[in-house]
């Protein structure tokens, strides 16, 4: 069985090659065997939620009606023996914006919500009706 | 070392010429927007308002505005001090310098560690690299000239891009950052959290204001070691 941070950094590929699009990833494929604090919500204080924190947090959010897929957006990996790292999860959905800053809730509130993946993430099929918005961590 | 304040403008005055001459790809630079309005003969803008060359607080922001903040409009405040006062991150930093070290903006050195303009969102990340590249040409060289007794940094990604150019292991999260402190020069850096509006919020639930205990604790040991 391969290790999940193996299966991870061949998806990946060369994550600090930054002329690359940034690639989009499953929670599974994000979040399994994660447990490193400096790869998502680093900013937070006092209580930064574990890695599995958010990845229990997002898949309840990805089994809603309103949401078709949640999707992690790998950024860089500073550390070669630590975890790459997010600071953007994309929620494909038909709900709003407003409708995503309630579903956050105070404890995973982002520093800011983006509409619609730029042209450097990797490009992901969107169902008509739902569009991507990315939740954002500073 | 440069000492008088005339010598250390004079090398902040190179390195802003320095930055205004640089073009980083992907990124553009301040005097390319609004016929130059913006333009400044900082590193960054922000130093417009926060330009005590003597000071011994120096504060290291991230990253100054995005294209789309550029393209919004005219912003006066932008224009004359560097920065827009009504905006939580500023709003908060100043309430926390008056309270702490007793001091407005204007007496202290601030400045960007990233000082060019970043594409397509106030949000959008910049490359862990390019935090770096910009730590070794334009903030360390900063700091050594003000040669203030203290830096903070706002954020993680600013402290670990100044650490990690001079050799040290980067920290986890702020938790990890807020204790480790490190020299440089003739100053000591210290990480405290973004002064953003969920900054705040993070920190201060449970009703206990953590970020005011973490400067409040940092501006003790300013004092004490003064």
């Amino acid at each position: 069985m391969t290790d999940p941070r193996q299966r991870l950094l061949e998806r990946i590929g060369n994550i600090n090659d930054f002329s690359l699009p940034r690639p989009l990833v499953t929670l599974e494929e994000f979040f399994e065997g994660n447990d490193d604090y400096g790869s998502i919500g680093y900013n937070f204080y006092p209580d930064q939620p574990a890695p599995s924190e958010f990845w229990q947090y997002f898949a309840k959010i990805r089994d809603r009606d309103d949401v078709a897929t949640v999707l992690i957006q790998v950024s860089d990996q500073e550390d070669p023996d630590g975890w790459p790292s997010t600071d953007t999860v994309w929620i494909v959905t038909s709900g709003s914006a407003d409708d995503v800053k309630a579903w956050l809730g105070d404890r995973f509130q982002a520093d800011e919500l983006l509409i619609g993946t730029p042209d450097h993430v990797e490009q992901v099929e969107i169902p008509s009706g739902y569009e991507a918005i990315g939740v954002w961590y500073d | 070392m440069t000492n008088s304040r005339s010598s250390k403008r004079a090398a902040l005055a190179q390195l802003g010429e320095r930055r205004r001459n640089a073009n980083w790809l992907g990124y553009r630079n301040i005097g390319d927007f609004a016929s130059g309005a913006f333009e400044s003969v900082h590193v960054s803008p922000y130093t417009k308002g926060a330009c005590n060359v003597d000071a011994p607080v120096f504060v290291l922001l991230q990253d100054w505005v995005s294209e789309d903040f550029l393209s919004t409009g005219d912003n006066e405040n932008l224009k004359t001090l560097g920065r827009e006062p009504s905006l939580p991150t500023n709003k908060n930093l100043e309430a926390l310098l008056q309270v702490h070290f007793g001091m407005d903006v204007h007496q202290v050195y601030a400045t960007n560690l990233f000082p060019f303009v970043k594409p397509a969102g106030m949000s959008a990340n910049i490359p862990a690299k390019d935090l770096r590249r910009a730590a070794q040409e334009f903030a360390l060289p900063q700091i050594e000239i003000v040669s203030p007794r203290l830096v903070v940094t706002l954020g993680v990604k600013t402290f670990n891009a100044l650490r990690s150019v001079l050799g040290m292991r980067s920290c986890r999260n702020l938790t990890e950052a807020l204790e480790s402190s490190f020299a440089y020069s003739d100053a000591t850096v210290w990480c405290q959290a973004h002064t953003g509006a969920l900054g705040r919020a993070n920190r201060n639930r449970g009703g206990v204001d953590r970020v005011s205990e973490d400067w409040g604790r940092m501006a003790d040991w300013h004092r004490s070691t003064g």
